[in-house]
């Protein structure tokens, strides 16, 4: 084979092998995600078992509920902006790893959107439970 | 003016057993400045008529008005702007936040609706009047009991209720540490003119007070 016709082999194989993986591998990611997501729910579940008596005193104290839930979310924020940030970097590490340097904009976009993304994230995954928890306390009997 | 008034309050609550009747239609009447102790056995409705003026309970039937708010009308932000500026709460267990200091637990209250700074300046206050203007950075487990109750009454001081509503509030302290307690509570409410309702097994506590209501089985007992 001369060196063309190697290259466009090569490059060819490279294309059906990625689009042979891109299922896969967005399944595998998903599953990740849910993962991760079922696993803060836990969590959140679990801590705020242990903070009723919190909530319980918040509402008798007169907190709103809409403070209280914020309360909550925040506690989970700071951690899920420093994951966030810590699996861009991975990623982004990885990436010039196997592949070459992104550009910077690309690089800036990924680093500020990775932190967004792992707040939005853990949001999803405490909100239903929050909003659960505090329903209890602030319930009227 | 009443600061308390309620006509008829019934209150019961279901179990699996069936409904438990705790107030069978209370009639009272409490003055704005009084110093009220509610008294009478076990299960004779003391605690569950403070926490219905405390708007943590809705009555069954019957009115029930709070510096001339009907409590049954409350809801949403309206119950907890309420809660937060109409009446001061002191428990038995004092119900301290033990993540937090004696000054952040004071600030508690009104963590979210006032500057950070203006807060801390009144908490601050506040301690140095109950006595603890040295413990203000302690927290609750490095606090003895009597000075765990002194930070619960500076937290239900802090929003300047007209209303403080103490449940047991020397039941975990010793005898000389409620006489210290309910005077400090006695005095702090004449100086900010709130109208004090405590409810009490203890004789020495009741006798502090300008009037005593005895309940028995869900009634005033008259």
């Amino acid at each position: 084979m001369t060196g063309f016709n190697s290259e466009l082999v090569v490059t060819v194989l490279g294309r059906q092998v990625s689009e042979a993986l891109e299922g896969p591998q967005l399944a595998l990611l998903l599953v990740i995600v849910g993962a991760a997501l079922l696993t803060v729910a836990l969590c959140t579940r679990l801590l705020l078992l242990g903070r009723r008596e919190e909530l319980r005193l918040l509402s008798m104290v007169g907190w709103q509920r809409r403070d209280t839930l914020l309360r909550i979310m925040r506690d989970g924020w700071w951690s899920a902006l420093l994951s966030g940030a810590a699996g861009m970097l991975l990623a982004l590490g990885l990436a010039i790893l196997i592949t070459a340097l992104p550009s910077l904009l690309v690089v800036l976009a990924l680093l500020l959107c990775g932190p967004l993304i792992g707040i939005l994230l853990v949001s999803m995954a405490t909100i239903g439970i929050a909003r659960q928890e505090t329903g209890r306390a602030y319930a009227w009997r | 003016m009443e600061m308390i008034a309620c006509s008829q309050v019934h209150y019961s609550y279901s179990t699996g057993a069936g409904e438990v009747v705790v107030l069978r239609g209370v009639d009272m009447a409490i003055s704005r400045g009084e110093h009220v102790a509610i008294v009478g056995p076990s299960g004779a409705g003391k605690s569950t008529l403070l926490r219905l003026c405390a708007a943590l309970d809705l009555p069954k039937s019957g009115d029930l008005q709070v510096d001339g708010v009907e409590t049954r009308t409350l809801q949403g932000a309206m119950l907890a702007r309420f809660r937060r500026e109409q009446v001061g709460l002191v428990f038995q267990q004092f119900s301290l936040l033990p993540a937090l200091s004696a000054l952040e637990n004071v600030m508690l209250p009104l963590l979210p609706y006032w500057s950070r700074r203006a807060l801390q300046k009144r908490a601050i206050s506040l301690l140095a009047e109950v006595g603890l203007e040295k413990r203000v950075e302690h927290y609750p487990e490095q606090l003895s009991g009597g000075e765990q109750q002194r930070v619960a009454i500076a937290r239900a001081l802090v929003a300047s209720p007209p209303l403080l509503l103490a449940d047991e509030p020397t039941g975990s302290l010793d005898s000389t540490t409620s006489t210290q307690i309910m005077t400090l509570l006695d005095t702090l409410c004449r100086e900010h003119g709130c109208t004090l309702v405590v409810v009490t097994h203890d004789a020495k506590v009741a006798a502090l007070a300008n009037r005593t209501i005895r309940m028995v089985d869900g009634l005033e007992d008259v």
